[in-house]
């Protein structure tokens, strides 16, 4: 077996343990820490305290924490992750509803930043010293400092309000009417993404700038070869590497800001799921969701050092 | 004497006819508003609120799934927005002379959206599912103690045996668990019944993606299709109302329902031309709740001192920017409101007399008030009326979710908002929140007079009657402050002007199904 792939099935034997790890924390801190009756949650003002102690034996709240921790392990064995408290539906399609809106958003915010980041760090680096460079560089600040939220609402007042451009911005599977849905999701992966573009631009230029200092840049340019082959062609691949890093260990924080962005373009992600579950103490949700979660996220930092490997062949997994 | 036996006579005939006017009236909105033969018009869409969870009726629906239900379900009778019923799926309905028994003679024209026969048995089988613990419906304790049982005396007429006359029970059905479902549907899709809900209204359900929205689509088999003059409606859920009300101004919405508009949106589109604001035609209410069985609430002068402390003016002026009511009481509308009364008002000098009797001065500790995050302001605004009379109080915040459940359990004696929605009758509320037996006492209120009121109005079907008795009651609970009631306001439901046939039912739910543009 080629050493790559013994590397790739080692990180997926580790990431047994840290889901187990994770959700277990959840589990306990849900029930503990956070509190709270979900029975409580559900019945809103038509709740009395017998019915929810009813509820609460009905749905196995009732039985000691470490026994609902084993039961809920058992029944993931066989791929089952329970059902929702408060939808009626099981935690795997509630999931999965929900995926395919927050893998959309994530990725289109993803190469829509990338698509801006790469030619500006290019840009700011090399042509630091013009006012053009200069302007994009406190472009890059505003776009980290504004929050996504606040640029969402911006975005739906000016494209959706004085413009008119939204009339049908109502969410759509992609499935099913691919034009309209890329229209939903245009503004909020803008909103996802600015961010994200700006700091990774700041990201490149500078790991760029540093590339551009090195002998085997000034060995190039005393080769007499052309600037732009310098730069595109030998620093720059030496300074995408931080920038893959970069990008890989955005992941957790897109996913986060996902939340947000989800609930102001009333996108039905995993995000808004996730967060209304925790506020409605709907356990099964928060754990499948959890999981799912911490599955991306190891899986995302796996193939960042997949792709170290590719773009620097130096690199090797031992 | 004979005159004014008369006049009485004449003006109760004169009320009833009243009645019938307004509850055809009522239900031409709904069920025929748009001439025979007209066309229908395309989509509508909605904007409500997020906390949408359930399509079935009887269990977990919450606010925002109550606008959609009243497309997909039908009650047996509906209230105008006078609080005056008028019959949907029962022709009529009467009372028996013991008061124990009310019969309900149904449509004989009306099947399922899966195609089942609406019939008594259905009637019967609606009212037993909620009944049955294992259901979990949450509606159960409504009826729970007063229905005995529901007979199908033929496929056209329903009786209902009650434990005791009791008639609040016709307000009960209409909210969610009077909208019939279809038993068929219920068995053939179980648990999954709330995402494939199957009823009799004028639209059938299409799909729900959820988390965003719900589609229906116009029933071609509904029993007044003419009446019906949207072909589809959308309702698009949103997390945030300032959203929901920018999609508005951008036509990307057609009507925005949810509880919780800012006011200065409200008063926003008041202002232009292009959009109409229709308000509730009832009221919620917020107050200050205490505990009464716990020191120091215990101490009534203690709990008036606080209720003449509260500059309800000043709340609603900076609050909520002038809109709603500053009022000190709970019932605001419907026949049972007293226009005379309008609670205790504003009187800092009472208030400290009042905190000197209590004795409460001398101790040094200040009090606890619990105040839901998302109205931060209210509380301080309170603490610091409070604080104006010489009480000392300090602030401590909980999640809008946590609020009411822990007053439920008892973890929290002085709190605010309770806020609540008035039920289609006085007894709705009254009952579960200051009856000692009501379910919903988290005040843990307990005033044998008002037992006394509360059940004598509930049993009795003479409407004057009933009022005066709840007017009393009304007072005393006002007056012993274990709530201290400052805001009364109604929903508001914002359209573009073009909007036709939306209307509130009296339990601040829209009903939508005959709304078109």
């Amino acid at each position: 077996m080629p050493a790559m792939w013994r590397y790739v099935l080692r990180r997926m034997l580790v990431l047994i343990p840290t889901v187990a790890l994770v959700t277990f924390g959840i589990f306990f801190l849900m029930r503990t820490a956070v509190g709270g009756d979900p029975t409580l949650y559900l019945m809103g003002h038509e709740a009395t305290l017998q019915q929810a102690a009813q509820a609460r034996t009905r749905l196995g709240l009732d039985r000691p924490i470490i026994v609902q921790y084993a039961e809920w392990l058992r029944r993931l064995g066989s791929l089952d992750l329970g059902r929702s408290f408060e939808y009626p539906m099981d935690v795997g399609p509630a999931l999965a509803g929900r995926l395919p809106a927050t893998l959309e958003l994530t990725l289109m915010a993803t190469v829509l930043a990338l698509l801006v980041a790469v030619p500006a760090g290019v840009f700011t680096a090399v042509g630091r010293h013009t006012p053009l460079g200069r302007a994009m560089s406190a472009a890059t600040m505003a776009g980290i400092c504004v929050p996504n939220f606040w640029l969402g609402m911006l975005l739906i007042y000016v494209f959706g309000v004085k413009l008119g451009w939204l009339a049908n911005s109502a969410y759509v599977p992609l499935p099913e009417n691919w034009r309209q849905n890329l229209g939903s999701m245009a503004l909020p992966a803008v909103s996802l993404a600015a961010y994200y573009a700006a700091s990774w631009t700041r990201y490149l230029n500078t790991a760029l700038l540093v590339a551009l200092q090195h002998d085997y840049v000034r060995v190039a340019q005393a080769k007499g070869l052309a600037d732009r082959t310098v730069v595109l062609k030998h620093a720059l691949r030496n300074a995408i590497i931080p920038m893959v890093t970069a990008v890989g260990q955005s992941v957790p924080y897109m996913l986060a800001g996902a939340v947000i962005v989800e609930a102001v373009f009333s996108l039905p992600g995993l995000g808004r799921l996730l967060s209304d579950a925790i506020q409605s103490r709907d356990y099964p949700i928060v754990q499948g969701a959890v999981l799912l979660v911490t599955a991306a996220v190891v899986a995302s930092s796996l193939a960042v050092d997949v792709a170290y490997g590719v773009l620097d062949p130096r690199i090797r997994y031992d | 004497m004979r005159t004014r036996s008369g006049r009485v006579g004449s003006r109760l005939t004169r009320r009833r006819f009243m009645a019938t006017v307004a509850g055809t009236l009522g239900a031409t909105t709904l069920y025929s508003r748009a001439p025979a033969g007209a066309q229908t018009k395309g989509t509508l869409r909605i904007a409500r609120g997020a906390n949408a969870r359930s399509l079935d009726p009887h269990i977990n629906a919450r606010l925002y799934d109550r606008l959609v239900l009243y497309t997909l379900y039908e009650p047996l009778i509906d209230a105008d927005d006078r609080g005056n019923f008028f019959p949907v799926l029962a022709r009529s309905w009467e009372v028996g002379s013991t008061g124990r028994v009310v019969t309900f003679h149904l449509r004989s024209d009306v099947v399922f959206h899966d195609g089942t026969p609406f019939t008594a048995d259905v009637v019967k089988y609606n009212i037993e599912r909620i009944l049955d613990p294992a259901t979990g419906s949450e509606h159960r304790a409504r009826f729970e103690g007063i229905i005995q049982g529901v007979r199908a005396a033929n496929a056209a007429t329903a009786q209902f045996y009650l434990t005791r006359p009791y008639p609040p029970l016709l307000s009960e059905l209409i909210d969610r668990p009077g909208l019939m479902v279809s038993p068929a549907a219920v068995r053939k899709y179980g648990k999954d019944f709330a995402r494939n809900p199957v009823g009799t209204g004028p639209f059938k359900f299409v799909e729900w993606i959820q988390g965003s929205r719900v589609t229906v689509q116009r029933n071609q088999r509904y029993w007044n299709v003419k009446a019906i003059r949207s072909e589809q409606m959308i309702f698009q859920d949103f997390p945030e109302p300032a959203v929901a009300d920018a999609q508005l101004r951008g036509g990307q919405v057609d009507v925005v329902t949810l509880e919780d508009l800012p006011a200065e949106d409200v008063l926003a589109f008041q202002k232009d031309s292009g959009y109409l604001v229709i308000p509730s035609p009832a009221y919620s209410w917020s107050a200050i709740q205490m505990k009464e069985d716990v020191p120091p609430f215990d101490n009534r002068d203690l709990r008036q001192a606080i209720m003449y402390a509260i500059d309800r003016e000043q709340i609603v002026k900076v609050i909520y920017h002038g809109l709603g009511k500053a009022t000190g009481k709970f019932f605001h509308e419907g026949w049972w409101a007293d226009p005379r009364y309008n609670g205790p008002a504003y009187n800092p000098d009472l208030a400290r007399q009042k905190l000197k009797a209590s004795g409460y001065l001398d101790r040094p500790a200040p009090l606890l008030l619990y105040v839901q995050s998302s109205t931060v302001p209210l509380g301080e605004m309170v603490q610091a009326q409070m604080q104006a009379i010489g009480l000392r109080v300090n602030i401590r915040l909980v999640s809008e979710r946590d609020l009411y459940p822990m007053v439920l359990r008892g973890e929290i004696p002085f709190s605010i908002p309770a806020t609540w929605t008035p039920r289609p009758d006085p007894n709705g509320l009254a009952y579960i929140l200051w009856d000692s037996r009501g379910y919903a006492n988290t005040s843990h209120y307990r005033n044998p007079q008002v037992d006394k009121l509360l059940d004598a109005a509930a049993a009795t079907y003479d409407r004057n009657e009933r009022a005066r008795l709840y007017r009393q009651a009304e007072r005393l609970i006002v007056d012993d402050a274990s709530y201290v009631f400052y805001y009364a306001s109604p929903d508001y439901a914002i359209m573009r002007r073009g909007v036709q046939g939306f209307r509130y039912g009296f339990d601040l739910i829209p009903r939508v199904a005959g709304a078109w543009m």
